[in-house]
């Protein structure tokens, strides 16, 4: 060992200037990286494919550019793993699924993987996802359930669940997932981590397998708000220069407001959660976004027809092969009436309207990210503020109307004793993923949020 | 916004749901259909909501295809 804390324990930022430095070689910790997915992975389920080979490849060229001289790009030698949509080469993209598993290989890597490889991350394998992206605990009855590093009893959350808990068992620093209604908040939430994601279309999705085009996201898990503006920067075309700098000066001018009425259906811990975040940004005006309950509804019924009819073929010849908890949800979604679809994209141009007008006098909003915390896998229903209503759509409820309208946001993890995590959104205007990362570093600073490495 | 007139979720049936499936040229296996039923009529209560009132006529469909 070669540096006083454990590999697991380090940051992407920390592993990253270990190696460049050289006071640890890109090979060791992809050993030491492949030695803990072995030991952790068959409690946590996270992965479906471990690419070992490749990743003491793309480390050993790591270690050879230091060795010759030559300067290293912002995340070398750093591991990470991608959402089992995401196209790695050799491998087929399943997507969660039984029916893409006879899918040929993929001939490329995902146009993000290709950014992280040349921004140096070291890609260690594919992770475990709801099936087609369409749940939010991660059941998958084909690879099994991603369990929570917190408590596995408990979910991990979804649709980008073994990416959530990859990160949070200290398996990877840096995962990458999608987020459509809210599967990388939720997860973030559920394991207690940092998840950005991002304006809608600020990341490439080439190479990823889609569900609904009009809300499909890439976004990132860490530990730190600092990986996560640095992981966004490196696979950003354009657009981000100075975001690290940026992320240190401050919070002063900042117009930040509580959002109220629909956002206040959580339950106590999720309401405590708001409440820290709140108190530590000194935040006392309360913004009610109009409609909210209507643009959820208009996120579900788009969800459902886009979803549905993608799928439009395999539902005909194949449905007996997808997972019990998407295929009948997926079917119902390919019936929905055009007038239906039309008129909920009409109400998306509306709220956009609306909430565009908030972002002229408020730069960030506060809102809780699910509604309560992770919950035993196999749960069907919870109770919340007296509302008993079925857990695998519910967890969503605050993150769907948000990724409606494409916002960037940070899922900001609070820890309370003896309780399981669970996080906050912090939601900034398109384009400012600055804003929403700087509060974010905020927070980590004054200790509100933070997310330690825990295996349980 | 001014409320408009829905069809009640409630009231769709088993009948309905495999009338659209026809349309789309799907069979429900008879294991599946009440959970399909069930689900549709959920997608049917999320468009009640949006569906129940009226948008200005200028408000246009959010994906715009610009060449």
């Amino acid at each position: 060992m070669t540096t006083n804390k454990p590999i697991a324990e380090c940051s992407a930022t920390e592993l990253a200037h270990l190696i460049s430095h050289g006071k640890i070689s890109a090979v060791e910790v992809v050993q030491q990286t492949l030695a803990r997915i072995a030991n952790l992975d068959a409690t946590y389920n996270c992965f479906t494919a471990v690419t070992s080979e490749r990743a003491l490849a793309e480390a050993a060229a790591i270690d050879e550019m230091r060795a010759a001289g030559k300067p290293l790009p912002p995340l070398a030698g750093v591991p990470y793993a991608v959402k089992n949509l995401f196209d790695i080469t050799g491998l087929p993209t399943l997507a969660g699924s039984k029916i893409n598993a006879s899918n040929p290989s993929a001939q490329h890597d995902a146009s993000l993987v290709c950014k992280m490889q040349q921004a140096g991350a070291v890609l260690m394998g594919a992770l475990n996802m709801d099936e087609y992206a369409y749940g939010f605990t991660t059941e998958n009855h084909h690879y099994g359930p991603s369990r929570n590093p917190h408590d596995p009893s408990r979910s991990a959350g979804g649709s980008s669940g073994g990416s959530a808990a990859a990160v949070a068992a200290g398996m990877v620093p840096l995962t990458l997932g999608s987020d459509t209604n809210g599967s990388v908040r939720v997860p973030s939430s559920m394991c207690g981590l940092f998840g950005l994601k991002p304006t809608y279309g600020a990341l490439d999705l080439e190479g990823m397998f889609p569900f609904v085009h009009s809300f499909d996201h890439a976004g990132i898990f860490a530990r730190s708000s600092m990986d996560l503006a640095l992981s966004f920067q490196c696979m950003q075309n354009a657009g981000t220069k100075g975001l690290l700098s940026k992320m240190t000066l401050g919070l002063s001018g900042l117009r930040i407001a509580k959002a109220g009425g629909y956002f206040e259906q959580a339950d106590a811990q999720a309401d405590d959660a708001v409440k820290q975040v709140c108190a530590a940004l000194h935040v006392h005006e309360t913004v009610i976004l109009p409609e909210v309950e209507r643009a959820r509804s208009a996120a579900y019924v788009i969800t459902a027809s886009e979803g549905g009819t993608r799928h439009l073929q395999r539902l005909r010849t194949q449905a007996q092969d997808f997972d019990p908890l998407t295929g009948p949800r997926l079917l119902a979604g390919s019936l929905t009436p055009a007038a239906w679809y039309i008129q909920a994209q009409r109400f998306r141009s509306w709220f956009q309207l609306e909430i565009m007008r908030i972002f002229e006098h408020i730069d960030i909003i506060i809102a809780p990210a699910t509604p309560t915390c992770a919950q035993k896998i196999g749960q069907e229903t919870m109770t919340i503020q007296g509302v008993n209503m079925p857990v695998r759509p519910n967890m969503g409820m605050f993150t769907q109307p948000i990724s409606f309208i494409g916002l960037p946001v940070v899922a900001v993890p609070v820890q309370q004793v003896g309780a399981m995590p669970i996080a906050v959104q912090v939601i900034a205007a398109p384009g400012r993923e600055d804003l929403a990362l700087s509060v974010a570093n905020y927070l980590e600073q004054q200790k509100v949020c933070s997310s330690p490495v825990v295996t349980n | 916004l001014k409320p408009l007139e829905f069809i009640k979720p409630e009231s769709i049936t088993l009948d309905d749901v495999q009338l659209l499936a026809k349309y789309q040229s799907i069979d429900i296996v008879v294991e599946d259909r009440e959970k399909v039923l069930m689900y549709f009529k959920l997608v049917a209560s999320h468009a009640q909501k949006f569906m129940s009132v009226e948008l200005d006529e200028v408000i246009e469909p959010a994906p715009t295809f610009k060449p």
